[in-house]
């Protein structure tokens, strides 16, 4: 079965936003592409949405640098409204980082799958994709 | 041993530790200097002295100084050290430190006052070396941590800021190999555009940026605030008329510096245009400059009434490159990273204080000592 995932993706660089949409429309990868600029955005959906489980997205690809909230602030945030949510979400932090306190750091969070360095390339986008169908079923 | 042996070796001790001794009758009003004392007051051994003699010697600068010394010594009965200069008759200038234990009679009163007085020139000029020596040391240290952080901001901001858009030309590029319509392909050009400027405007931020570096010996001038606040207003004209901003300011307290005109305006250009673009959609903007001294250093404040910064989250990375706080179509991230550049090149350094919704002020507080150069 295909395309049944929302993938969102929350990176304030309008075009990374458009590369990586359209990427995931090329490789027929999600259901539904959920974007935001920054992680309060992000957040204020998922709070908007907490009970609308298929609403919620399945993967998402988190950037760090972002003005008002950044990945690190967003995790946070996440990490307290995660009981509430009712699905399994992989959280992949994508970014052009290369600083090793930053990798570290999205290391420690348990929450966060990897650490992407951008940019992120369409066999990557689809190992990701595939990893969370065999996670799945 | 004889007198006479003591008499030599006391007075071979004083010539060897620049010491010479000295005692004052206060009863009698009469002055007794040893061979040495008069060496080190440049005098004849055995001239005529009083104690207006010695008074006479000490340095023009000193004499209040000594005077109360002396009242003090008279009035507590106790001769405390005392430090300063004395001035020969050939204008040789000295420093002496003076010591003294005082003699009193049955009813606690001074008889006679003994004491050492040895030159310490040499001493304090060497202690002095060491001073200055210490004093370049530390500006050196303060000038290679600069040019430290400044190194490691520059691998940071090419890590960052050069990264992201040279992965989005790749992302970019991808896209057009696999892009079938003619349609695509010109919606992906505009892209190519848009990150190939974005790119420009980076590097031209970085070579600006480099440029500071380098010019580390700038030609000041005595400028006015008046004068670049004046010349601000009419760069940012129509910003202003169009929000209907108040910018008001007070240079009472110290109107001129001695700076870069060229950082001076880009300081002034940077903060009021911020303090005007982030204001806050509830009221007009008012801006408010002034100058104060602090600790002997310029201090120049930017107030205004805007948006503010929520300095908790964003604080450690207000100055850096590209760094954006609010959802603005105009906010680029490069304005505070060169203010603080420029700031930093010369000596001085800029923070903010801010509250959400209520505003935000920036201070800079320049630096007044840096005439001395580091080594």
């Amino acid at each position: 079965m295909k395309n049944l995932y929302n993938i969102c993706v929350i990176d304030d660089d309008k075009i990374y936003q458009f590369t990586i949409s359209k990427t995931i429309k090329v490789y027929d990868l999600a259901n539904e592409i959920l974007i935001f600029s920054d992680g309060e955005e992000a957040l204020d959906f998922f709070i908007k949405n907490i009970d609308n489980t298929k609403d919620l997205p399945d993967i998402i690809l988190l950037d760090i640098n972002m003005p008002i909230m950044d990945g690190f602030q967003f995790m946070e945030e996440y990490i307290k409204l995660k009981p509430r949510v009712g699905k399994k979400i992989l959280i992949y932090m994508v970014s052009s980082s290369v600083d090793p306190s930053d990798i570290r750091r999205a290391e420690m969070i348990s929450e966060i799958s990897d650490y992407i360095i951008k940019p992120i390339e369409p066999g990557e986008l689809v190992e990701i994709v595939e990893s969370f169908r065999r996670n799945i079923s | 041993m004889n007198c006479c042996k003591k008499k030599y070796l006391l007075n071979f001790a004083e010539k060897i530790t620049m010491t010479g001794n000295w005692q004052t009758n206060v009863i009698t009003k009469t002055v007794k200097w040893s061979a040495n004392f008069y060496r080190i007051m440049g005098l004849e051994e055995n001239t005529e002295v009083t104690f207006n003699t010695y008074l006479e010697h000490v340095h023009p600068e000193d004499i209040e100084r000594v005077k109360l010394h002396q009242q003090n010594t008279l009035k507590n009965n106790k001769f405390e050290d005392l430090v300063h200069r004395i001035k020969l008759q050939d204008g040789t200038v000295k420093i002496v430190r003076v010591r003294a234990n005082i003699n009193v009679n049955e009813f606690g009163d001074i008889i006679d006052i003994i004491g050492t007085c040895q030159d310490i020139t040499e001493q304090k000029a060497s202690e002095q070396k060491i001073i200055q020596a210490k004093e370049n040391l530390i500006v050196l240290t303060q000038h290679l941590s600069g040019q430290n952080k400044q190194l490691e901001d520059f691998a940071h901001i090419s890590s960052h800021n050069l990264r992201s858009p040279v992965s989005n030309l790749n992302a970019l590029l991808h896209l057009y190999r696999i892009s079938e319509t003619e349609e695509e392909r010109e919606e992906l050009f505009e892209k190519f555009e848009t990150v190939i400027s974005h790119l420009t405007t980076t590097l031209n931020t970085l070579i600006e940026a480099l440029k500071t570096k380098k010019e580390c010996e700038k030609e000041l001038e005595i400028l006015e605030f008046d004068h670049i606040l004046r010349k601000t207003k009419e760069i940012i004209s129509q910003k202003i008329s169009g929000t209907n901003a108040i910018i008001t300011s007070d240079f009472s307290k110290t109107p001129k510096i001695k700076y870069d005109k060229t950082y001076l305006e880009s300081i002034f250009l940077n903060l009021v245009s911020n303090a005007v673009k982030y204001r806050s959609p509830n009221r007009a903007p008012e801006v408010h400059i002034k100058t104060e001294i602090i600790d002997g250093k310029i201090k120049l404040t930017f107030q205004d009434n805007g948006l503010g910064i929520d300095l908790k989250k964003h604080g450690h990375k207000l100055f850096g490159l590209n760094k954006t706080f609010h959802r603005h179509p105009e906010a680029k991230g490069v304005g505070l990273y060169l203010t603080k550049v420029q700031i930093e090149s010369m000596g001085g350094k800029i923070y903010a204080t801010s509250e959400v919704n209520k505003g935000s002020v920036f201070t800079v507080i320049f630096n007044e000592n840096r005439h001395e150069e580091p080594l």
